[in-house]
Formats: C-alpha cells, structure tokens, sequence
C-alpha cells in the first residue's frame, strides 16, 4: 500500500479511529496494530508477510536465548546465528541473482558453460528495513543495551510497524519498545506535527520528485549519450533534489503517521544538502542509516580505535559496504568507493588541521515532545570557506549519485563523459524545471526548526482548521501534482 | 510553621514523583486524569479533521474518486460504488465546484510550459530598440534570445524508474 493513495487514506481513517478507541487495552491494541501492520505489508503480496513473521519470529527468540544466557561466548555465538540468519535470508532475496549472473560470465569466459539455477525472485519490498531492525534488536540485546522483551507481540509490532517497515526510518529498539509498554498519548503538538509533515512529504513526493522524475531524470538517464553538457547538469542536480525528496517525503509521512498513532520517531533527514563537509552530510542524510552503519559495522569493524590506517581502511569499507547494501550491481559499490575515499581523504585533509576535529558522534534527536530534531551544530569557518564546503561536498555527492542512478556502468561513464560537451543548448533548460530545482536546493538553507516552528504555531487551531489544512492542503498538493501514483525509490532496498 | 508545611508538601510532592516514574519504568503507565481527557480531545481533533478533510476532497476532486471506484470493477459492490461515485461528480459538476481543480491544473500546465523568453516579469522586450531603457532590463530579459532547439513534447510523468538495473522486477510488482 501507498501513502499517497485513497487506499491508503481509508486504512488509516479506520487504523486511527480503532487503535484509539483501544488506548486503554494496550495488549489488544498491540495486536490490533500488529493486524493492521501485515494487512498493509500484505496488501502488496500477502505471501511475504510469512517472511516478515518469519523473520521476527528468529529475532525474538534470538534475543530471548541472549538475554537468558549469562555465558559470554554463547551469548557471541547466538549473535552470531541470528545476525548470519538475517544476513541469509536478506542475501538470498537480494543477491542471489547477482551472484548467478556473475558466475554465469566467470564460467562463460572461461570456456566451461553450465546450467545454473536461476530463480525468478521479487524482492520483497523493504526486507531491507525490517532485517536491519532485526539485527539491531538482537545486537542490543548483546550489548545489554536494553532488554530481552517476553512478549512476541512487542518484538513483532517492533519490526512490522507500518508506518516505517517498508522504507524506513530505521527505528531503534531502545526507543521503541518502551514506548509500547507506556499507555499512548495524543498531545497537541503530536497531532499539529504528525499533520503538517504529512502534508510536507505528500507536497515533495507528489509534486516535486514526481514532476522531476517524469520530465526530466528518466528520460535524461534512460540514454545520457543523446544528451549535453546543460541537460546532463540540470538532471544530476534534479536527481540530488528527486532522491531528497522521495525518501525524505517518504520519512516526514512515516513520522507523521507514527506521531498520529502516539509514537515518536527519530528524524531521518536534516536539510543534508547543506552539510559543509561529507562528514556532516551523512549526520544528515539518512541518518538512522548512518547509525546504524556507524554502530553495526564501523564500530564492530574498529573504529577509530586501531590508528589511522584501520580508520580510513573501516570507513571505507563500512561506505563500500552500504553500497553493496543498496543493490547487487557495480554501480552501487562504485557509489560507495566515490563515497568512502572522499569521507577518507576528507578525515586525513582535516587531520592536518591544528584546529580539532569535530566529534564523529552523529547528532542524536532527543525524545521530548519538542525535541525531535536533531541538535543544532556549529558550522565552524567563515562565511566563504562554508560556502566552498557546501559547493565541493554538494559536487561531490551528485558525482555519486550519478552511479547510484544510472542503469549500468556504461550509461554512468558516458553521462560523466558527457558533463564535458558544452557545445549544444539544453533541450530541458525549462524555467518550471530550473526552477524547482533551484528553489528545492534553496529550501535547505532555510532557518533550521522552520517546521517545529510552524508546527507549534499550528496547535491552537482547532478540528476545523485542522480539516481545512489538511483538505485543502492535500487538494492543492493532487491538483499541481503529475498524474499517476509513483512508487517511492527506496521501496527498492 | 508554614515553611514546614510548605517543606512537608514538597517532600509529599518529590515521593509522588518517584512513585510515578517506578511505576512507570515497571510498565505500562497510568496516566493522569487530565492526560487521558487531553488524548481524548485530540483524537476527536484530528478525527473530526480527518473526516472533513474528506469531505472537502471527495467535493472539489470528485473526479479522483471516479478513477478511484472504476479500479474496483471487479468487486461484487464495484458497479453500484461506480455508479455513486459517477452521480455524485456530474452533481459537483453541475455547482462547478470542480472547477477549482480544473483551474488549478490549468494555471500548472501554464507554468510547465512556459518559456525563459515568457518570463517578461512585466518588463519591455523591446530592450534593444530602445537605448533609453535601463541597463539592468537586458540581463533580466534578453532581447534578443538565443534560439532555442525543438524540445520534446511534454510527457507525462511516468512512474519513477529504479536506481538500478537490477530491482526493476520487484519495483514493477508494486500495486
């Protein structure tokens, strides 16, 4: 199911209206959210909700049989079953094709042809998601960072709760689960912020990436080589504004509608195309995937612990990693070395500075009602050297993600071959398109806390008013919106 | 004696706290009476929102609910909600209250297809013929344009591809 559909608009109505008509009755309130959760999972292909109960099933057990065993190396070992069967089952969906394929060539280039057992797999939509969830349960649970939970019902909602199972935030189990076990509140500015960001993600999904999608990045990146340098310029910085907007809008309803169920999510994105430094575009961009990578795979890896060779050696792995993560193809792991060598050669760059290096800890979202934005950080330097930051870390990024989106390797070299042919005119050079993308690349120098800020204003109004912003809001967004529903891109992974 | 009585409630006050915050940490948490009446309140806001809102859409985007209803052809109560749903829109055509979405749409399709050269911002295109008008006007709007090659006819935004290669099979499933 979509958010943005009149599917999706009924379910909710209902899921709304029922869930708090139980808010007294938590354990039947679980399963009726636990319900509603594999409906809207099932909706899609009801077969693999079996792999999602599946797969929390592993986890729950597993983090019962951790949190029971007080033998360290049995402990180590039943993490490691559990994270190698989420791992298995992630890989298979993910992977399997890749791997045959690559085989396939091996074996062909070589001269010893076989059948291989190539399977028609459709991966399921956010397996992704839900097995990082998984593997954060268990691994906490090691780490006695929280609680084994005794109830299946938490540990299933936990990793199954719809508004962020198919794409995310990747939501922490510390956060979440203690919130289960609390009665759910439905405070004033929980409601003006689960609308307003509704109506915020709906305005980038709907109209700006899906405008920008279908008249100019598809049709730019389906054959870069009929293209010049002007078109092929405005498509990657169109792309870097459709990709924000997609996942981001996608994260902004997920917390909306977690925020109208009495639950706080963490914030996912944070103006990234501000950052100064690739550093602080991954505190954020995406940033429960940062943490997540930063806690379960640089951490484990060393850190930045074992000197500097193993630091640049386990950034760049953990980047290269995240690539792979995104897809079985070379241009995801190309994606992850653009961005792994840079992060690296950015850390030694800095390290010669006599200045200290800002901490590496990633801002972390408090949990208050008015804190669910990240810290505000210093950006250090003046005015100038920002601005350079800005420009260099921007440029950089949309270098990889021109990798990230384009079809194959072939296609991403030519659309790099071709930024340098400036001869022709742009044939999109639209004022409507230049301008969206110049306007939503503006929008993330606008004063941080703008949408609390709003959101705060908003919590005197009253179920009228409400109705009317939310009416006339959503009108607005379908009548300038394209037509058409467009599945978000990181339904994908 | 009042300062010990004062001292005495606060003391009563701090053990009402920690009592709370074990009981909360023990498990589920019982909510204070104006909490619940306050979660009350706001679930009938944002209910009551969420049905007006409705109503507004199904009103002035009746049409949206027409594509909607023929997607369930196949349902046993498909024909008859078809049927509804097409009433209802020919009876918000005939207030033209749809047209506020026609009007919209309209003014959007303007916008996409405008022209650096449409951009006059309500200045004089005649900048070169006329050397009294200000120098800043030409960098605004350059009299004289270069021409612009033949675009492509405007196309429908179609649904967003895959990154990569290699999900477009699961992307494609999608209802």
């Amino acid at each position: 199911m979509l958010f943005p559909t009149l599917d999706f608009a009924l379910f909710f109505l209902v899921v709304f209206g029922i869930s708090w008509e139980m808010r007294h009755r938590p354990e039947p309130r679980k399963v009726f959210l636990l319900g509603a959760s594999y409906f809207f999972y099932g909706y899609w292909d009801w077969r693999f909700t079996a792999l999602l109960a599946g797969s929390s099933l592993i986890n729950y057990v597993a983090g019962r049989l951790i949190g029971m065993s007080a033998n360290e190396r049995e402990r180590k070992l039943l993490l490691g079953v559990a994270v190698v069967l989420n791992l298995a089952i992630l890989g298979f969906f993910k992977y399997y094709g890749f791997f045959l394929d690559q085989l396939a060539e091996m074996l062909q280039t070589a001269g010893l042809e076989r059948d291989l057992p190539f399977l028609e797999i459709i991966l399921p939509v956010g397996i992704s998601f839900f097995t990082f969830q998984g593997i954060s349960y268990v691994s906490d649970v090691y780490r006695r960072q929280i609680e084994a939970v005794d109830s299946p019902l938490d540990v299933f909602l936990y990793i199954s709760f719809f508004p962020q199972l198919v794409a995310g935030p990747i939501v922490r189990a510390a956060d979440f689960l203690p919130q289960l076990k609390a009665e759910p509140r439905l405070n004033r500015s929980l409601v003006s912020l689960g609308i307003l960001l509704i109506l915020l993600g709906l305005f980038k999904k709907m109209v700006i990436a899906n405008y920008l999608a279908g008249e100019l990045v598809d049709q730019v990146f389906f054959d870069p080589s009929m293209y010049a340098g002007p078109d092929l310029a405005l498509a990657i910085y169109a792309y870097a504004v459709q990709i924000y907007c997609d996942f981001s809008g996608y994260s902004d309803i997920a917390i909306g509608v977690a925020a109208l169920l009495g639950y706080r999510f963490r914030w996912n994105f944070n103006q990234p195309y501000r950052a100064v430094s690739l550093r602080e575009f991954w505190r954020r961009w995406h940033i429960s995937l940062s943490q997540w990578l930063r806690d379960y795979l640089y951490k484990p890896l060393g850190g930045g612990r074992g000197g500097s060779f193993l630091t640049y050696r386990n950034l760049f792995l953990t980047m290269v990693l995240g690539g792979i993560w995104h897809g079985a193809a070379w241009t995801f792991v190309i994606w992850g070395l653009i961005h792994g060598t840079s992060l690296a050669a950015e850390r030694l760059v800095l390290s010669f500075r006599t200045a200290p290096i800002p901490a590496p800890a990633m801002a972390v979202a408090g949990y208050g009602s008015g804190a669910m934005m990240p810290p505000e950080r210093s950006e250090r330097g003046g005015f100038m050297s920002r601005t350079f930051g800005v420009l260099v870390t921007f440029h950089i990024v949309c270098l990889a993600w021109i990798f990230f989106r384009a079809e194959n390797l072939e296609f991403a070299l030519s659309y790099v071959q071709g930024l340098a042919n400036w001869s022709q005119p742009g044939q999109f050079t639209s004022p409507f398109l230049v301008l969206m993308v110049a306007a939503s690349l503006g929008a993330h120098f606008l004063p941080r806390g703008l949408v609390i800020r709003t959101a705060k204003a908003l919590e005197g109004v009253g179920s009228i008013g409400l109705g009317f912003l939310l009416g006339f809001g959503i009108l607005l967004i379908q009548s300038v919106a394209p037509e058409g529903v467009a599945p978000f891109i990181y339904f994908q992974f | 004696m009042s300062f010990a009585l004062e001292f005495r409630k606060k003391l009563q006050a701090q053990e009402r706290e920690v009592l709370a915050f074990k009981k909360a940490n023990e498990g589920f948490v019982s909510m204070p009476a104006e909490a619940t009446t306050d979660t009350s309140n706001n679930r009938r806001r944002v209910f009551l929102a969420l049905i007006l809102a409705g109503g507004i859409l199904a009103t002035f985007n009746s049409g949206a609910l027409v594509n909607y209803t023929q997607g369930l052809a196949n349902n046993p109560v498909g024909p008859e909600l078809i049927l509804a749903s097409e009433k209802w829109h020919e009876m918000m055509q005939e207030k033209q209250v749809t047209r506020v979405v026609d009007h919209i749409r309209g003014s959007v399709a303007l916008v996409r297809e405008a022209r650096w050269q449409d951009l006059t911002f309500g200045l004089d295109l005649t900048t070169a013929e006329n050397p009294e008008a200000p120098r800043t006007q030409p960098k605004v709007v350059p009299a004289k344009l270069p021409e612009e090659p033949e675009r492509p006819q405007p196309v429908e935004p179609r649904i967003a591809k895959p990154a990569g290669p290699v999900m477009r099979a699961s992307v494609d499933k999608l209802p």
